[in-house]
């Protein structure tokens, strides 16, 4: 099968010129020349205009298309913000802290332009507490874009100011999660908010805020400088531009990709990340969006990793993180230790989540101790229904796709574990 | 103490929200805090809270929720291993035992000498550089079986050697 | 009339106002939804899950935007696609919800399966149990049999104390943060919180002292599980056991409605009756835990008499007939003018006019008060009373469009549930100014907090008051105004003099502005205002004038009095200058203070003292108490005046018979009895009329000796008076005179204080489900009486004038006496649980102060008026403005009488060495 080409980078500039962190490199590839351009000759509607005729769809997870989001905040209320959301926490997930450790300033940039376009004066990248490096790694780069005057005052003498602040979170996977995310900010316990109202309306400190992925903004510059139609030349109608994805597990070449959006999982695994790596032990099963993610299985190899194409067959493309697993990993180990993470991460807002997740982590735990009772693969798909759909947020429904997927998939093995224990 | 200690940092971090958002300044003075004292007990916290005019019982609250705030005494050196999935399936048991043997210590314990404490944790994005940790929030990659005597032993020299030591990452470098 | 949106709910369609959450709206319908998280009380959080249900609403047409209807013209309901928690979601017209059926049903189980997951199942020994939410939720919604392994319960450490008044049992926590709101939202102590995450998620409170909040113990209430107990309840009784017996709360003049819960003729404790015109569902934490003085054993348990020097105890009859004969010979020898009486404002109404009527009538004394005589008394206060708030005012509806005002009061420490009362109004869109000489914790929520130098109240009124004045256009109005032309006189030239405030005059013009656009105006005034000249009340009595909100819906004053009954004992006329309903008077009696006076001076007699301390208040007191030839104590303890009496007669608690109070907002409420007496006491009101009886019954006449004739005489005239003798069989009986004789009591019966029991919406037994424990009010709502100016024609501005106290050159500090809630008062005897929350006998000043008199917290500092010194350890606090120095009322050994001149006073200040 042929590799489909990547014609260029689009986020990953990294990979094509080398030290792009570097402010000087970065200006010499043409970098802060977009945020000129368009702070100095566009309108923040055209802005907005031409991120929504691009397509660009969140990279966050949910694949909200971008300019559509921006289009919601109410003109007339201010202050506005601008959040990154830099938390990547999503198990298998690690394209951000790519981005974030080697293409800053094209972040930093998107940022700047992002900012101007929803009319927000300071941004804020809330970054995850483990990422220290990087949090200091982004200061030094903001400080050096505010010694050049590409961030600060009166920006490119339009008379337009944006400080950029970075803000370190301390260890919670829900803060991932915007409305968490800003409750965080604001210095309190991670714990989502109810909606309405959304953030675009009342979110950070109860004013218009827009919150972004990192990758979501770093495409910005790229779509300004070369326009939305050059955009959509990569990917599909639906899921335009490309997508930075990680992969993990058991394969030859583990890393971050920057896929053109609609190729072929197998593609992915085989052509990209190498195969899988011990050629004895053939593809079991892939958790294909992130932890939260509806697994999938070989049958599913041709599938294009589109956001579209993705739902219809019951799972999500989701942070674009693919951990891919061999047959030597049991399945009951495999559907624990992702439970295990929901219960870990679970905020103990709301009580579906809360117990629930500690209920299907007791009763995984039994079977993989070897303690399996008849009936509890039942137990657990009912427990699971019970959790679907009624939990606070979707960090609680999310624990359910290790289940549902377990027992879709792999029933037999599920029973034989516990028949072996009678 | 804390904010005269610190005053330029503190108010460089106050700086960067609005003045009747201070609240927001929580998150990095309680990492400064826990820096300065080495962990986050009763009065370091009491102390955050009334730099930031906050009530006890909400700082307790933040210390409480988030992973990297440690209330319970900690070592020089917190050694976070990834167990999650993918890692948990390439290597990061092995890395986990081989850690535990070597520092005689169990996951979620401190070293009699008080040099490390070893934790694990849920994924820190960077699954495919498993076997992976945090040594104060600085990533170590692929630490192969081969690597960690090496890994220790370099760690331990640091704070031997009077390095300054950030539990809290602040002073991470690459 | 707010805008309806129809809906259907299992099939009934119902109409409720646009807003309401489907939740409530399912009560109209009688299909309860089940919650633990949501309260009526607080904004809804969604946590629980438990209400989930099914929702639709009308497909639209896109292009039309029309509803899309089927064939038989009916809409076409879009199911959501996941169940909705009924809690969060506003209703909307023309939608569908379904609370019962298989899928809602499995879900709900789920849930509840959830919760129990961490719950020890320990009912058996649990407080909670037999008015536990979770327990009836269990029973109507739960699974049968839950498929959890009982080994992975969580297990905390059984209850840990939170502070001294509450525990806390993590393992029955189900974690729905009702607590932790209600002390975030409604009480504004911010003292609860939950530590770690997840399935560890538990409470803390790390305030010092730990759940530092007058009002911890609602959260009893309000859990909807065991998981928190009062260290006053816990393990005293079974909940069905329990008689609940409607009283009022008798400690402060907020009047609360609550019940006395009672077992084999003890209280075993205190809750709340709904009353959303007074107390909504709360209390504060005096008002519950402060029972124990009904059962305490330092009440007085029989009559005393003095012989030979010594109180020893006496029959009733002796104790009678000794008062009346002394009486009678002070009387028939000296006349009324040598008998004074004071009555206290925690008598009952009819208490007092029975004592007013005793006075006036029997004994023809006006010498009547219900002060003690104290430099700390405070003045009669009648404005409150002309101006004050309009009757059918319910506070919990207010919101937008009111202002309240807070003018030298604290809430929380003078009448702590109105401060619950005022952040509601805020959290509903109102605001709030609060006008004070010292910081108070309304501040926080304040749109303007302010700070006056005291001293300068008047002035700041005048700042007020003049752009109102100068903005009052110039036509026919001007002449409806009674004293008009005074006020203008009263301001003419008058310019702030900012220095002397504290305040700017722009600041002033600002709160004028907002006063002057409010649509409602309710002004709350304390201690601090009514201790700072007449001028203060008249001049906040003029602001409502001038904003044509005197006698206008939902606005007029609140007058923080000390004492639940101070507004019936003046209403009443246990007063000096004023009859009952505040007739003016021909001859004036002597007060308290003149009492006292007369008394040293040989010209009072007679002091016939009925739930007043003189010599408590202030041990000066007893060099004129001990120049009198009778003293009469009616009381429940020994106080230090009855010490000093010649004959002490038991009186019973509130917990113990009959009555009536009126409240801050002239409602007024009657309180039953909870418990038989097993003392030899009696109610007030019996002994008065027992010896009002005596007074005029041959008995007295014929013991008393002298001239046969003249005896007669004296008889006749003494009938005629009386009119007939006394023959009340209960308070109701008086309370019937009241209303007969008081204009403004009228209609105010049993009956119609019984008024309707329940609030909007709310069905029999509700509570169990809905708020927690239930307290349903079967006792009634009480009426509330109109404000004078409400039946007066014309309007008249109260006379109004500026004083500007000289400052005094050797005294540069001011000291101040500050009302506490937790004090020495008589009714927190024996209600120990509180003692360590106490106010101390300490003289706070602000750190900045201290430093510049150079003394440590604990040092001790002498402060001296022109009358006298006192010497306190200093407490360190920003609660004390610079330049005051801030000293509790009513607290032991304090000595602040010997040092006020009434309000505050200018003092030295001197470090002691
Ligand atoms: C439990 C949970 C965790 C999430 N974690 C992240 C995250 O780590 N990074 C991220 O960008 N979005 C995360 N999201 C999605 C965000 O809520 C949000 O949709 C996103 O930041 C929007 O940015 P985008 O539109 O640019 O994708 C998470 C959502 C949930 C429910
Ligand atoms: S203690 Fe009671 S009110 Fe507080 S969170 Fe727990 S269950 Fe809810
Ligand atoms: S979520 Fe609705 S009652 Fe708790």
């Amino acid at each position: 099968m042929p590799k489909t080409e990547l014609k260029e980078y689009i986020v990953m500039r990294n990979r094509e010129i080398e030290n792009i962190r570097d402010l000087d490199v970065y200006l010499a590839s043409g970098g802060y020349a977009m945020a000129k351009q368009a702070l100095t000759s566009m309108t923040p509607a055209a802005i907005i205009d031409e991120v929504k005729k691009s397509g660009l769809r969140g990279r966050g997870g949910a694949g909200f298309p971008t300019g559509v989001k921006w289009s919601f905040v109410p003109k007339e209320l201010n202050p506005k913000y601008l959040v990154v959301n830099a938390d990547e926490s999503e198990p298998g997930t690690f394209n951000n802290h790519e981005i974030i450790d080697e293409n800053p300033h094209q972040l930093l940039e998107g940022i700047v332009i992002s900012a101007f376009a929803i009319g927000a004066n300071v941004a804020y990248i809330y970054i995850r507490g483990e990422f220290a490096y990087g949090a200091r790694f982004l200061e030094q780069k903001i400080a050096e874009a505010r010694a050049r005057g590409l961030i600060g005052k009166n920006l490119f003498g339009t008379g337009y100011d944006v400080e950029i602040y970075v803000h370190r979170g301390a260890g919670a996977y829900i803060c991932g999660e915007e409305t968490a995310l800003l409750e965080s900010l604001e210095g309190k316990i991670g714990q989502p908010r109810l909606k309405p109202p959304f953030p675009a309306v009342a979110g950070l400190y109860a004013k218009p805020t827009v919150v972004n992925n990192v990758e979501t903004l770093t495409n910005v510059p790229r779509i300004i400088e070369k326009g939305a139609d050059w955009f959509r030349s990569f990917g599909t109608e639906k899921s335009p531009g490309t997508k930075a994805v990680s992969i993990s597990g058991h394969v030859k070449k583990p890393g971050n990709y920057e896929i053109p959006l609609g190729i072929t999982i197998r593609e992915f695994i085989f052509d990209w990340a190498g195969g899988m790596r011990d050629p004895n032990l053939p593809l079991k099963f892939i958790i294909p969006g992130g932890a939260s993610s509806n697994w999938l299985t070989e049958q599913h190899l041709d599938l294009p990793m589109t956001w579209d194409d993705m739902a219809a067959a019951g799972t999500m493309l989701g942070s674009g993180a693919m951990v891919v697993l061999d047959t030597s990993v049991p399945v009951v180990r495999a559907a624990l230790k992702v439970d295990e993470f929901f219960k870990h991460e679970s905020c103990g807002k709301c009580s579906p989540c809360r117990e629930g997740t500690h209920f299907l982590v007791k009763v995984w735990e039994r079977i993989d101790e070897g303690h399996g009772r008849v009936g509890d693969i039942e137990l657990l798909a009912d427990v699971g229904k019970q959790m679907l759909g009624k939990c606070f947020c979707p960090l609680g429904d999310s624990s359910v796709s290790a289940v549902n997927s377990a027992i879709k998939f792999f029933r037999p093995e599920l029973d034989a574990a516990i028949d072996a224990q009678h | 103490m804390l904010y005269e200690q610190h005053k330029a940092e503190i108010d460089e971090i106050l700086a960067r929200y609005p003045v009747d958002r201070k609240r927001s300044a929580l998150l990095p003075l309680l990492y400064l805090a826990q820096d300065v004292y080495g962990r986050l007990d009763r009065d370091s916290i009491r102390e955050v809270a009334e730099i930031l005019d906050l009530p006890y019982t909400d700082v307790f609250e933040v210390v409480g929720f988030y992973t990297l705030f440690y209330n319970e005494e900690v070592g020089k050196v917190v050694l976070d291993v990834c167990d999650d999935v993918p890692c948990c399936f390439c290597g990061a048991e092995e890395l986990v035992a081989d850690l535990e043997n070597r520092l005689g210590i169990k996951a979620g314990e401190t070293t009699k000498d008080k040099v490390f404490t070893l934790r694990r944790v849920k994924c820190i994005a960077a699954c495919d550089q498993a076997p992976v940790l945090q040594a104060n929030l600085e990533f170590h990659n692929r630490v192969l079986p081969d690597k960690v005597e090496a890994m220790l032993a370099k760690l331990r020299n640091d704070v031997e050697s009077g390095k300054p030591v950030s539990i809290s990452g602040r002073l991470a470098e690459r | 009339m707010p805008d309806m949106v129809t809906l259907t709910i299992d099939g009934q369609t119902v109409s409720v106002p646009k807003g309401t959450l489907v939740v409530e709206a399912a009560r109209q319908v009688e299909n309860l939804i089940p919650v633990f998280c949501y309260h009526p009380k607080m904004a809804p959080v969604g946590m629980c899950r438990m209400c989930v249900v099914k929702v639709g609403t009308p497909k639209m047409d896109p292009a039309t935007r029309q509803p899309v209807v089927d064939a038989d013209g009916k809409s076409v309901i879009a199911m959501m696609p996941r169940l909705q928690t009924a809690c969060t979601t506003p209703v909307s017209e023309g939608m569908v919800v379904v609370t019962q059926d298989a899928e809602v049903e499995h879900a709900q189980r789920g849930v509840l399966e959830a919760l129990l997951t961490s719950h020890p199942l320990d009912c058996p020994v649990c407080d909670k149990g037999g008015e536990c939410p979770l327990q009836n939720l269990t029973m109507g919604w739960g699974p049968g049999k839950t498929r959890f392994d009982y080994n992975d319960k969580v297990h905390f450490e059984k209850p840990v104390p939170l502070g001294d008044l509450i525990y806390l049992d993590r393992e029955r926590c189900i974690l729905c943060a009702r607590c932790v709101r209600f002390q975030d939202e409604i009480a504004g102590d911010p003292v609860l919180g939950f530590y770690n995450r997840g399935r560890a998620w538990h409470i803390i409170s790390q305030s010092d002292p730990e759940f530092d909040s007058k009002f911890s113990g609602n959260t009893t209430d309000i859990c909807p599980v065991g998981a928190l107990t009062s260290a006053d309840f816990r393990f005293k009784a079974r909940v069905w056991e329990l008689q609940p017996i409607p009283t009022v709360c008798n400690h402060c003049s907020v009047g609360c409605n609550m019940t006395f819960d009672t077992r084999s003729n003890e209280i075993k404790r205190v809750m709340p009756r709904e009353n959303d015109a007074v107390n909504e569902i709360w209390l504060c934490d005096r008002g519950r835990f402060g029972h124990h003085f009904t059962s305490s054993q330092q009440r007085l348990t029989t009559p005393l008499v003095r012989k030979a020097g010594k109180l020893q105890e006496a029959s009733w009859e002796e104790a009678l007939t000794l008062v009346a004969q002394q009486l009678d010979g002070i009387r028939s020898t000296t006349g009324g003018k040598a008998i004074g009486g004071l009555a206290g404002t925690s008598l009952a109404n009819e208490d007092l006019y029975a004592f007013q009527r005793f006075f006036r009538e029997t004994l023809g004394s006006a010498n009547l008060d219900h002060r003690s005589g104290s430099v700390l008394d405070l003045p009669l206060d009648d404005v409150g009373a002309l101006y004050g708030i309009r009757s059918g005012t319910d506070l919990s509806t207010l919101g937008k469009g009111t202002v309240v005002l807070v003018f030298g009061a604290d809430p929380e420490e003078e009448a702590p549930v109105h401060l619950l009362r005022i952040r509601g109004i805020n959290t509903r869109g109102g605001s709030v100014i609060t006008l004070n000489g010292r910081p108070t914790k309304l501040d926080s929520i304040a749109k303007q907090a302010l700070r006056y130098k005291y001293g300068s109240e008047s002035s700041v009124l005048a700042a007020l008051l003049k752009p109102l004045l100068d903005s009052t256009p110039a036509d026919g109005k001007r002449a409806t105004l009674r004293g008009f032309n005074d006020l203008v006189a009263a301001l003419k030239g008058f310019n702030l003099d900012e220095n002397a405030s504290g305040i700017s005059a722009d600041k002033l013009k600002a709160v004028a502005d907002l006063i002057g656009a409010a649509e409602n105006l309710v002004i709350f005034y304390g201690r601090d205002a009514l201790t700072a000249g007449a001028s203060v009340p008249a001049g906040l009595a003029n602001l409502l004038v001038m904003t044509r909100k005197a006698g206008a819906a939902n606005s007029g004053l609140i007058s923080l009095l000390k004492g639940a009954n101070a507004r019936g004992a003046l209403d009443l006329g246990v007063r000096p200058d004023r009859g009952p309903n505040y007739a003016a008077l021909n001859n004036a009696g002597l007060d308290a203070k003149q009492m006292l006076s007369a008394a040293r001076d040989g010209k009072l007699k007679a002091l016939y003292v009925a739930g007043v301390d003189p010599v408590g208040d202030n041990p000066a007191a007893a060099d004129s108490l001990k120049k009198l030839d009778l003293l009469v104590v009616q009381e429940l303890f020994l106080t230090e005046t009855a010490k000093m009496a010649d004959v002490v007669l038991p009186v019973l608690s509130v917990a113990e018979r009959e009555g009536t109070y009126t409240n801050a907002e002239r409602r007024v409420q009657r309180f039953r009895q909870a418990i038989r007496p097993t003392l030899n006491a009696r109610p007030d009101w019996q002994i008065l009329q027992a010896l009002a009886n005596q007074l005029v019954s041959d008995a007295v006449l014929n013991v008393a000796g002298g001239d046969k004739s003249r005896k007669q005489a004296r008889r006749e005239e003494d009938k005629a008076r009386v009119r007939t003798e006394w023959n009340y069989a209960s308070p109701a009986e008086i309370l019937m005179d009241i209303q007969t004789n008081v204009p403004s009591y009228k209609g105010v019966s049993y009956a119609s204080m019984q008024g309707p029991t329940g609030q909007w919406g709310r069905q029999a037994n509700e509570n169990y489900y809905f708020d927690g424990t239930s307290y349903q009010n079967t006792g009634g709502l009480g009426v509330q009486l109109p404000a004078a100016v409400e039946t007066s024609t014309t309007l008249s501005l109260q006379p109004f004038s500026i004083n500007t106290p000289a400052s005094v050159a050797d005294r540069p500090w001011t000291l101040v006496g500050a009302t506490f809630l937790y004090d020495d008062a008589g009714l927190m005897t024996d209600t120990t649980l509180l003692s360590n929350r106490k106010a101390k006998a300490v003289a706070a000043l602000n750190p900045v102060d201290a430093d510049k008199l150079g003394v440590k917290n604990g040092e001790r500092i002498t402060v001296s008026s022109g009358r006298g010194s006192l010497s306190l350890p200093v407490h360190r606090t920003k609660l004390a403005p610079e330049g005051v120095v801030v000293v509790p009322v009513g607290v032991n050994n304090v000595g602040l009488v010997s040092v006020v001149e009434g309000g505050a006073t200018p003092v030295a200040i001197r470090r002691e060495a």
